[in-house]
């Protein structure tokens, strides 16, 4: 098969997969990603080459990953612009400190216990090419990251946005997932410093220089995108390319800079103007092309990285059974104490704690990361990957025991009363 | 909740736990490693004594970098570039690299495989001893092929390319 029939082949089994189990997981009360996560699991040496390994090397030669991983990273370039825009830290002022208490408290939580666990598995999974310092980050930093979409998309789903612990737990997820982003930049300059790819001085300076000028002096060009939508009620095709020539622009900076073209792309979101509609639209004209077919192609390639098979003995199943075991009590409980600390009720902590330890996609993204900088090892990432998984997945069952949904229609509806009142 | 009360709490939760990830990340620097032996190696050897025996023949159109380890501490997994990919289990102890096939058989990527003969009759084993020279790493060891008497153990030096990286699938 010639390597455009192979890609073409491969693209069109994955996006299949993907459908099939989301709608599973749909049937399920499961979001609809997590089934697509599920999928690109199933399709790698975990499931597909392990039950049928002549039509996995048919499918998935390993000649043509490379394709599939080139394309997978411009949909993940896409994706976290996307999710940079979705983001507004603002909307933590209006939770008082409630929120600025529990926000740090549920990042360091988790980012302690993973580091206290690193002392355990650094000498067991990593070797000497990694510094004990970018390890323990990393691991701390694996931990703390929320799955910001997945847990907008529950909350949707479960028709939770607008009610008290919606916008707390929106508003904590983006300072986490702000926070863990810096933390992880860090990280890569770190372990790619040691590599000798670039002057420490020259990575560190080139990205504050570039994050200033993009807070200071680029977030107010960008703003000109909302006026001439709010002008026309929409962005000509041109303005869309100028707009997406910027994001993949600012990805090949930071990466020339010496961290990763994620971070870029990242950054270009965050300081896009955070009006409602205006976010809206950028979602509508990236978001199709970027969850239907770009997405399923970044789990899969998640998938084929990941095999179960590797975990192979007793004692990597235990440091499984501990990472799972330490991201649930960092984050769940870390979350739910501190909440309640700050005069949260039980019930409202007790669903933070549990909307905040679903990592889903966002931990799949750091993990990929982390196992391309040379972080993490293979059987470490697919430890990893694992959490994601069970973290997320835990989310919606724990939630609707916690928060049943007769609950959530009483509060809205006792909302809804006031004004009237 | 009043102020006092917060910043209280602020400090206990957040200010205890940040010197707590101080202290674990000062603790951590004590703490080593196995070797770092991952990556791909090209490797320089003779493998003519073997030509004509089932698994030797593999190596007989093997590209370089011959060797691919892919690392999770001292547990690896060795891949000989040879026509059936092998895949060899492994682990490296101080400087010391040792790779044996898991059940006394050849394990190998998936795909059918090109000499048949080879995974029941004869099994490949590595050993190799770890040299370090500045940053740069290479192998010194032997390939035996168990199974098969008239075959002698063929030394070999190896140099790894560039820099590892871990971003293939």
């Amino acid at each position: 098969m010639s390597p455009s029939v192979t890609l073409i082949l491969q693209i069109a089994v994955i996006i299949a997969a993907a459908r099939s189990f989301g709608l599973l997981f749909r049937y399920i009360k499961q979001p609809q990603v997590i089934g697509e996560m599920v999928a690109g699991i199933l399709l790698g040496p975990s499931l597909l080459g392990w039950a049928a390994p002549n039509l996995s090397a048919v499918l998935f030669p390993p000649s043509s990953l490379g394709y599939l991983s080139t394309i997978s990273q411009v949909g993940i370039v896409i994706y976290m612009f996307l999710v940079g825009a979705a983001l507004n830290p603002d909307e933590l002022k209006n939770h008082g400190h409630a929120a600025v208490i529990t926000s740090h408290v549920s990042i360091i939580a988790p980012f302690v216990l993973g580091a206290f666990l690193a002392l355990f598995l650094y000498p067991r999974l990593s070797d000497d090419s990694v510094p004990f310092l970018g390890f323990a980050l990393f691991m701390g930093a694996a931990m703390s990251v929320t799955a910001f979409p997945v847990l907008a998309r529950i909350l949707t789903d479960r028709n939770m946005l607008g009610t008290r612990l919606g916008t707390l737990a929106i508003a904590c997820a983006a300072v986490d997932d702000i926070t863990g982003w810096c933390i992880l930049a860090y990280i890569v300059v770190l372990v790619r410093t040691q590599a000798g790819s670039k002057p420490l001085w020259m990575t560190i300076a080139g990205t504050i220089i570039f994050g200033l000028l993009m807070l200071y002096g680029v977030k107010r060009l960008v703003r000109r995108f909302y006026t001439t939508y709010e002008r026309r009620g929409q962005l000509s095709e041109g303005v869309i390319a100028v707009l997406m020539l910027f994001v993949l622009a600012s990805a090949l900076i930071t990466d020339w800079l010496g961290i990763h073209l994620l971070f870029g792309a990242f950054l270009a979101g965050a300081i896009m103007p955070k009006e409602r509609t205006f976010v809206r639209y950028i979602f509508e004209k990236f978001e199709s092309v970027t969850v239907v077919l770009l997405l399923p192609l970044f789990f899969a390639f998640t998938g084929l990285r990941m095999n179960l098979y590797s975990m192979r003995g007793r004692g990597i199943w235990l440091c499984c059974g501990a990472i799972i075991l330490v991201a649930i009590s960092g984050k769940l409980a870390g979350s739910m104490i501190a909440a309640r600390a700050a005069g949260v009720p039980w019930r409202d902590a007790a669903g933070l704690g549990i909307l905040m330890n679903a990592r889903g996609l966002m931990g799949f993204v750091i993990l990929n990361l982390g196992l391309d900088i040379g972080v993490i090892s293979p059987v470490l990432f697919s430890m990893m990957v694992l959490m994601a998984l069970v973290t997320t997945f835990m989310t919606t069952p724990l939630l609707e025991w916690i928060y049943p949904l007769k609950l959530i229609r009483a509060e809205m509806s006792e909302m809804e009363a006031v004004p009237v009142a | 909740m009043d102020k006092r009360k917060l910043a209280v709490a602020y400090i206990f939760l957040v200010g205890f736990p940040l010197l707590t990830l101080v202290a674990i990340l000062r603790a951590g620097t004590h703490l080593s490693a196995p070797m770092a032996v991952h990556g791909n190696w090209n490797v320089q050897a003779d493998f003519s004594p073997w030509q004509g025996v089932p698994c030797g023949a593999l190596l007989n159109n093997a590209q370089q970098p011959l060797l691919s380890i892919d690392q999770s501490g001292s547990e690896l997994t060795v891949r000989l570039n040879d026509s059936e990919r092998t895949v060899l289990p492994g682990t490296i102890d101080g400087f010391t690299l040792s790779s044996t096939p898991s059940d006394g058989e050849i394990e190998s990527e998936p795909g059918p495989p090109a000499n048949p003969a080879c995974r029941s009759s004869q099994s490949m084993r590595l050993q190799a001893a770890v040299n370090q020279h500045g940053k740069q790493r290479s192998l010194t060891g032997t390939l035996h092929l168990d199974g098969c008497a008239s075959c002698p153990p063929i030394a070999f030096t190896a140099i790894r390319q560039g820099l590892p990286g871990r971003n293939e699938p």
